[in-house]
């Protein structure tokens, strides 16, 4: 029996419709052409775990890591300079004949110091608009130091630049003595308030310290970077990284040793810390005083002075010595927040939703307000014994 | 789909047929002409009442009838002289018999040759009054038959154990017995020239739609094939869309379900020689319903059902999300899940792509293998091809272990779809996203599950929708779609069955 082609009116409607729908959908997501152009041999994919920014004599210089993955992958470590950031990672990618390096699944970003205060402006406006990479990036800025050295220094398997960021991380996110914020959080917070907080690492020599058989260098925590305005601004340090955690309401869990007033020092774990801030205002509008209320919880670690048991007045003192600590250190904070015009701690959200006739009706920008503004830091400490087995006579039990 | 149907036969030929089959005079040379090389006609002249002028011969076909019934219902009392006297003529004698001269219950005269021999070939004896040019006909089938057994496929913990045989009277008893109501109604027909099948359309008088009903009953009539000896001979004159690989109608070889298919309003179809049931109109949540679930606790049932949907959804996905994953997006898998997919990719000569459709031609052809084969040398097929052979090919890095998880999932995961005929679409839709994804990536899925879902919305069972009640104007339908109500609270009938009476309880 012979067959002939045979398509209605209607049906053939139906087909040609059928045939433009998928064209049309291609259209819409602008996936024209780049379907094919998006195949990767996901054999030949080496993953780029850390990449690494500095400033280059022509503009960028981009290191990355591909981070220890697989045990039948060398970790790579190359560094590149090029004109622009793009251009970089086109030149990276197929740095070898057989394997491609793939951007999508970088986990970090080093940022050389030098970079960070000649101006960021480019690299957040290429995150912003990056397809390759992810915005929820960690961010770590390189203190007296490049982001090339710290990848390029590195070791292998544990002492790889990838597992120390990684480490680093977590460290610092359950110590408070600093906190990751990725990439999409530091340019919300540029855009809101015009300065940012991003971890500060320093790259420390492992020779000698660490039972690897290569690399000298590993990156570690070393407090705060702020950026105001797309540059690097200053450093805050690690003693005062503790303060602005909770002033931001970060958690924290960290030790400080402080003076106990008896002639000793004293060690204690700050387990909770509240804070409360506020603006005083004056008639004619301006900000007159920030007003920093701060409650903090801790428990009794390790004291140096001869104490069998913590008596009330050892107790007292103890609390004393350490209310004076934390002030200092938030002053210290809120001291440099004005010094440098540089609103960090997002003061202006905290105190319009406090004031916001108040913050409507300011005569100059925030930031210069903020510094003409008197601080008044008052910081309640109560350190418990609750947990300590010695101080709360579950010894004589 | 209506796109498929681009091809239409050039000139086609009509089907000769002529009515009647046969035109002759009854009688009993003629009966012998017509039968002429069938060994199993058996044929006797006998003296009614003892009579040596009121002879008749009897006819029927060995292994249709049963011969104690013959001689006992028929042969005995005919010649008893007491009982029919051949003396008095052939059409006494014919009247006679008529009015109970003859024990057996089903006696009825046949005038024309054609109806004469439709009832010889269902299993009648046959008296042939040659001179009056009639004959009587007497209900003697055998009772050779296969004994009822438990249910194959359509397995249940906390159910009836029975299920359909061949023998279409039998297979109507057992509905019977489920709904002993005159309101169940079965009406008989008979499809297949040649074949002569008999076909029993069952129904709830007052509960089933009278449009359905009509409609199913107009399709069997315009059915003039040769032969029904599959349910496909019938399903596709049936079908609303018969090039679509969805099925249409649903089949069940429980009484107990297809009983309670015919409570809610659906129509039945019995065919003599299949030990199956046709109901129709059929929706695909209805396919996604196990027969066990009415007699499971209302949440264990939603909840397995909703199991059974995402095992569906994933067993179709799968292997096309992989494809398009592992080459085009490879950023929408988390880092360690893509280390571990390079890691296993690692040595292997084939792309992914060839990987994955090679995986699941293998899988196909495993269990095409698995169920030609006898049970025993199916399942040692199965444990060869999917341990020895899949482990073996893993290790000689010809497939990656990912790519046979991948596929395994997919395939273990479509055998959770309860209807045989919907499941092996699904393998169908299968293939046809792993091309999609192939050469579109996650575009092409989702083009791939655009034109699916756009074929399943077009295609439509006897005036209902297939993804009813999903497609109907009830915002909540995709609830009564996947999930159980307690029965209290399930006093309705399906709407889009528009039943007369919707209420099935207080």
């Amino acid at each position: 029996m012979t067959y002939t082609l045979y398509i209605g009116r209607r049906r053939a409607k139906r087909l040609l419709l059928l045939l433009i729908f998928p064209l049309f959908l291609s259209c819409l997501c602008g996936c024209r052409g780049s379907i094919y152009a998006n195949y990767r041999d996901t054999a030949e994919l080496q993953l780029v775990q850390t990449f690494g920014l500095d400033r280059g004599e022509h503009g960028f210089e981009l290191s990355v890591s591909t981070g220890s993955g697989l045990p039948e992958q060398p970790t790579v470590r190359i560094s590149r300079p090029d004109d622009s950031i793009i251009g970089g990672m086109e030149e990276l990618r197929d740095y070898s004949p057989k394997n491609e390096l793939y951007f999508a699944h970088t986990r970090y970003c080093l940022l050389g110091e030098g970079l960070a205060r000649y101006s960021l402006a480019e690299y957040f406006d290429f995150m912003e608009r990056s397809s390759q990479l992810r915005t929820d990036i960690v961010l770590f800025i390189a203190k007296d130091s490049t982001a090339k050295k710290i990848i390029q220094g590195s070791g292998e398997k544990s002492s790889e630049v990838t597992e120390g960021l990684s480490s680093l991380e977590r460290e610092v996110r359950q110590r408070g003595e600093g906190y990751p914020f990725n990439c999409r959080e530091v340019i919300r917070s540029l855009d809101e308030y015009g300065s940012a907080l991003v971890c500060a690492v320093r790259a420390s020599e492992t020779k000698g310290a660490l039972l690897t058989d290569s690399g000298d260098i590993l990156p570690t925590s070393d407090g705060y970077a702020v950026l105001r305005g797309d540059k690097l601004c200053g450093f805050l340090d690690p003693r005062s990284a503790v303060g602005v955690n909770i002033l931001i309401g970060k958690p924290i869990y960290t030790s400080i040793t402080f003076p106990d007033g008896e002639g000793g020092d004293a060690t204690v774990y700050l387990s909770r810390g509240d804070a409360k801030i506020s603006g005083a205002w004056s008639e004619d509008g301006t900000l007159s005083k920030i007003i920093t209320e701060v409650s903090i919880v801790a428990e009794p670690g390790e004291l140096q002075s001869p104490q069998t048991r913590l008596d009330a007045d050892y107790l007292a003192k103890l609390n004393a010595a350490l209310e004076r600590e934390m002030t200092s250190r938030f002053t210290r904070v809120l001291r440099f927040s004005q010094d440098k015009e540089a609103d960090f701690l997002g003061l202006y959200g905290i105190l319009r939703r406090g004031s916001p006739r108040e913050i409507s009706n300011l005569r100059e920008p925030f930031p210069a307000a903020l510094a003409k503004a008197e601080l008044v830091v008052r910081v309640s400490c109560e350190i418990s014994p609750a947990m300590s087995l010695k101080d709360s006579g579950e010894e004589d039990r | 789909m209506k796109l498929f149907n681009l091809f239409r036969p050039k000139n086609p030929q009509p089907h000769p047929e002529k009515l009647p089959h046969y035109n002759d005079t009854i009688c009993a040379k003629s009966l012998k002409a017509i039968f002429s090389d069938c060994s199993d006609l058996q044929t006797r002249e006998l003296a009614v009442g003892g009579a040596k002028t009121g002879l008749v011969t009897i006819f029927y076909l060995d292994g249709l009838v049963d011969g104690n019934s013959v001689s006992e219902t028929v042969v005995r009392p005919l010649t008893d002289a007491g009982r029919c006297c051949g003396e008095n003529g052939a059409r006494a004698s014919m009247d006679a018999i008529l009015k109970g001269a003859v024990y057996c219950a089903n006696a009825t005269e046949k005038r024309e040759m054609d109806k004469l021999v439709e009832a010889l070939v269902q299993g009648f004896t046959a008296v042939v009054f040659d001179r009056e040019h009639s004959a009587l006909v007497f209900e003697t089938r055998s009772g050779v038959q296969r004994s009822i057994s438990e249910p194959t496929i359509e397995k249940a913990v906390k159910g009836a154990k029975d299920a359909f045989i061949e023998r279409l009277r039998i297979n109507t008893m057992l509905v019977r017995r489920k709904l002993r109501t005159p309101k169940l109604k079965m009406q008989s027909c008979t499809v297949g020239r040649e074949s002569g099948t008999q076909l029993v359309i069952a129904y709830v008088e007052g509960i089933a739609n009278p449009k359905t009903i009509e409609a199913l009953r107009l399709r069997l009539d315009s059915i003039d094939i040769d032969g029904v000896l599959a349910t496909g001979n019938l399903e596709e004159y049936l079908s609303d869309a018969p090039r679509s690989p969805f099925p249409l109608i649903m089949h069940t070889e429980r009484p107990d379900r297809f009983a309670y298919n015919l409570l809610d309003g659906r129509v039945g179809l019995l065919i003599d020689g299949l030990p199956l049931g046709l109901l129709l109109p059929a929706t695909f949540s209805e396919m996604m319903r196990v027969p066990e679930a009415r007699a499971q606790h209302y949440a264990i049932a939603s909840f397995l059902r909703v199991l059974r949907y995402f095992a569906a959804f994933v067993s179709v996905l799968l292997p096309a999300l992989y494809l398009a994953i592992a080459m085009y997006h490879q950023e929408m898998l988390p880092l360690k899940m893509l280390l571990s997919v390079i890691e296993s990719k690692q040595s292997v000569p084939f792309s992914t792509g060839v990987e994955i459709i090679g995986m699941l031609v293998a899988f196909e052809l495993l269990q095409e293998a698995g169920f030609r084969l006898p049970s025993p040398i199916g399942e040692t097929i199965g444990i060869i091809g999917a341990l020895i052979v899949g482990q073996s090919a893993v290790e000689a890095k010809v497939v990656s272990p990912i790519a046979v998880i991948v596929v395994a999932m997919a395939g273990i995961m479509g055998y959770t779809v309860p209807n045989q005929d919907l499941s092996s679409a699904l393998r169908l839709c299968r293939f046809f996203m792993v091309l999609c994804a192939l050469f579109g990536g996650m575009f092409g899925v989702m083009v791939g599950l655009v034109l699916i879902f756009y074929h399943l919305c077009s295609l439509e069972s006897f005036g209902v929708s297939y993804l009813s009640p999903l497609t109907g104007d009830k915002p909540l339908g995709i609830f009564s779609m996947i999930l159980s109500v307690p029965l209290r609270h399930n006093k309705y009938r399906e709407e889009v069955l528009e039943t007369p009476n919707r209420r099935n309880q207080k």
